[in-house]
């Protein structure tokens, strides 16, 4: 999860701030990216099978696929929100272009970056799930499949209660991020 | 057409640092058209002048002013500062908007540090000019202070103290007041004049507060609406600036001053009600 998820993030906050920041970037990607987030990550799970196999490098693609596409709109509606008083401001106080992105957009933006990352956290966690359902020889989702063979219901309630908490703790992380980067919003 | 176009490149001390000629501004509109902002606009601004440019809402007037700070360009004609072309933004015109527009994750201290980071000055420098305008604006007590946790007031103060410690040419500043209440707005307006006074900057106020124009301006340049261009550039003569006293709220009681409000109160209603009876035929 936190490769595929990493992995996300670090592609999708770049290209999000570049589609929020630049009408070039929003001509290139938007079209492309709005037509990729309608494909359901799971219809990819046979194709990421035949192509990466049962392990990791296909859960990673998964989640990959999963959050990617979303996150890269969620962060460029975040930055289209930088007032335009600012960015003009900025310009007359001596910024140059990159200066503006840097030092204005950049930590503008941060907290609201964050909470898409809070919202797509979920959604990748879910597709960890989702994965180890489909394709793995261990892990939550995997104990779930093999819990059913066997009937034990105790033990799928067990797993989901271990899945939601540590849902929880992941969300309760980002959110002591965001709060401590957005001290200053008021 | 303008009231005392020939004098006002010729009177007073020095030649005209900011100068627009003939300075037109056409908007493309949604439907494809096209709608003419501004028009054959002269202006000329001396150093260290206060001139408060006064209009109805449609005449221009921030648009004038975003063609000086470099923000946008002209359709028709030539903005000059300093003798050279405005190609663009620079810290050398100071920007205020009515919004302040702070940064809200930067202190006050910061803020007002923002040009001077990007500027080629060393830290210890960049310490005294921050540490010599938060003391200018009375700001120093709230250096560590978030946005936030200002007033209105408080945050005009830290667009402006941010905009001159970049020491800039001239000083634009567009309706800066328009959102604070009565009180704290005359406090604004003895605080900007003031700093005029200490840093002899130029400043060129856009307002549609009419007696604040009065007020503060050497000359007050009253825009007519569609399309916008100047209908008046009247004069101020009023008693303390002859004096050489700092100007108070009194004035605004002063028989001249009166004389004066109404004058430019009848310019821009003129100009209003000409550009509201057109909208209305129109529609």
């Amino acid at each position: 999860m936190l490769r595929g998820f990493g992995l996300a993030v670090a592609v999708s906050v770049p290209l999000g701030l570049l589609m929020g920041s630049f009408q070039a970037g929003r001509a290139a990607l938007e079209p492309m990216i709005g037509l990729l987030r309608y494909l359901p990550a799971s219809a990819f799970i046979p194709l990421l099978i035949i192509w990466l196999g049962l392990g990791e490098p296909s859960k990673v693609a998964l989640i990959f696929i999963a959050t990617v596409f979303f996150n890269t709109l969620m962060t460029a509606n975040v930055v289209r929100t930088v007032p335009a008083g600012l960015i003009d401001v900025s310009y007359t106080l001596g910024a140059r272009r990159f200066e503006v992105l840097r030092k204005v957009i950049v930590p503008h933006s941060l907290p609201g970056m964050i909470d898409s990352i809070r919202v797509n956290a979920a959604a990748a966690w879910n597709f960890v799930v989702v994965a180890e359902l489909i394709n793995a020889q261990s892990g939550l989702g995997y104990r779930i499949v093999r819990s059913q063979r066997f009937n034990q219901l105790d033990n799928i309630f067990a797993v989901l209660i271990v899945i939601a908490l540590t849902g929880v703790a992941i969300d309760l992380a980002l959110r002591t991020t965001r709060d401590r980067v957005g001290r200053w919003a008021s | 057409m303008t009231v005392t176009e020939g004098s006002v490149a010729t009177s007073g001390p020095g030649p005209s640092l900011v100068c627009l000629d003939g300075v037109g501004k056409d908007f493309r509109t949604i439907a494809g058209g096209s709608l003419r902002a501004l028009d054959g606009v002269d202006l000329a601004v001396r150093r260290g002048e206060f001139v408060c440019l006064v209009g109805a809402s449609g005449s221009g007037k921030s648009t004038l002013l975003s063609l000086i700070a470099g923000l946008s360009t002209p359709s028709r004609g030539t903005v000059l500062l300093d003798g050279a072309p405005v190609t663009g933004p620079g810290p050398d015109r100071g920007l205020v908007l009515q919004s302040g527009a702070v940064y809200p994750w930067r202190t006050v201290e910061r803020n007002v540090a923002f040009g001077l980071e990007l500027l080629p000055v060393s830290r210890a420098e960049r310490a005294r000019r921050v540490a010599w305008y938060l003391a200018e604006t009375g700001l120093t007590g709230l250096r560590h202070a978030l946005p936030k946790q200002l007033s209105g007031g408080q945050r005009q103060r830290v667009a402006i103290a941010r905009a001159l410690a970049c020491e800039p040419q001239v000083l634009l500043l567009d309706e800066p007041f328009g959102a604070l209440d009565v009180q704290t707005k005359e406090d604004m307006q003895l605080f900007v004049r003031r700093v005029w006074a200490d840093t002899g900057t130029t400043v060129v106020m856009v307002t549609h507060d009419v007696e604040e124009a009065a007020f503060l301006g050497q000359r007050v340049v009253v825009l007519a609406s569609d399309p916008g261009r100047v209908a008046a550039d009247l004069p101020v003569q009023l008693p303390p600036d002859r004096d050489g006293a700092p100007r108070d709220l009194a004035v605004k009681r002063l028989p001249e001053f009166l004389a004066l409000r109404a004058e430019v109160e009848d310019q821009v209603r003129a100009y209003h009600q000409r550009h509201a009876a057109a909208a209305g035929s129109d529609g």
